[in-house]
């Protein structure tokens, strides 16, 4: 099938929110790794290390995609059922890609603007 | 070994240190511009470091660690090598000092760290206090290659991706119960 690869790289980035471990991608190590290698050789995601734990993190480029694709989805659902996607996920997304590589649950924690207010010159 | 600091604001710091720090931090500290300019600095720096290994033993059995954050829940234990503690501090402060003033101290003396009792650090904000300090944990971690144990309840075990977990629980005949890695070791 043309574009079999990008719709492979796709789905797997509507899988991964933000970032995801190797072991959160696929329980079979070596699938895990092909996904992973895919969505780096797109530029979709980069694995980075955290120890021993390889995390696949979504790039800027990876973040559009997703959130396009969710709006995409929103469409269909809404046609279909009526149904949306809800506004509070859908902020949620559109901050993601805003912020990059921020991870979701650290947007809007008050620690780190208590740490940012205490590390100011 | 010659470290070489930069000006972060009021702090200075060593480019290890800043490998440490996430763009919203630095953002804050000192505007876009000039993080952007620290984060291509500690970007090219390339931290080369032995990894330090530490063993917990905890009376059955024991366990070896490596760079990455353990969770040891309900059990008594000791750690080898001797640990930097991080006790007492609490809310801003138990923060401060796990971002700033620990790698501080780990430039002149890497060893394993051990965090008491994560979730009574917070008197609010708990969980997000606790997953903050995690990703701080894991980013120190990862660049001064060192092992963090954490104590605190088993809750925890949902919150972060543990290098490790041993949590000691009770069965339903109040029998001891430890599960190392998910995985049942010891029945008592």
């Amino acid at each position: 099938m043309v574009y079999s690869k990008e719709l492979a790289a796709i789905y797997w980035t509507m899988k991964i929110d933000g970032y995801a471990k190797f072991s959160d991608i696929n329980r079979n190590s070596k699938r895990a790794r092909k996904v992973a290698r895919l969505l780096e050789e797109m530029g979709l995601a980069q694995i980075e290390s955290l120890g021993k734990v390889k995390l696949v993190r979504l790039t800027a480029k990876g973040h559009r995609v997703r959130w396009r694709m969710l709006e995409l989805l929103r469409d269909i659902s809404e046609v279909q059922t009526t149904s949306n996607i809800s506004a509070t996920s859908d902020d949620h997304l559109e901050t993601q890609t805003q912020q990059n590589f921020m991870p979701t649950w650290l947007y809007g924690n008050p620690w780190l603007q208590v740490i940012g207010e205490r590390g100011k010159a | 070994m010659r470290q070489e600091y930069v000006e972060v604001g009021k702090l200075r710091l060593s480019l290890p240190h800043l490998k440490c720090l996430r763009r919203e931090e630095l953002e804050q500290w000192v505007g876009n511009h000039e993080a952007e300019r620290l984060l291509a600095k500690a970007f090219k720096h390339k931290v080369v470091l032995k990894p330090i290994h530490a063993e917990i033993r905890y009376g059955y059995g024991r366990l070896a660690l490596s760079p990455g954050v353990t969770l040891v829940s309900g059990l008594e234990f000791t750690i080898t090598p001797p640990p930097i503690y991080l006790s007492g501090d609490r809310d801003a402060d138990f923060l401060w000092n796990l971002l700033v003033i620990l790698p501080q101290r780990l430039d002149s003396m890497r060893a394993p760290v051990y965090v008491e009792e994560l979730e009574n650090r917070f008197s609010c904000n708990v969980i997000e206090g606790a997953k903050y300090a995690l990703d701080v944990m894991e980013r120190i971690s990862s660049v001064y290659k060192i092992p963090f144990v954490v104590s605190g309840s088993a809750e925890l075990v949902n919150l972060w991706g543990w290098l490790h977990t041993l949590i000691k629980a009770r069965g339903s005949r109040g029998e001891a119960v430890l599960f190392v890695d998910g995985e049942v070791k010891v029945f008592r």
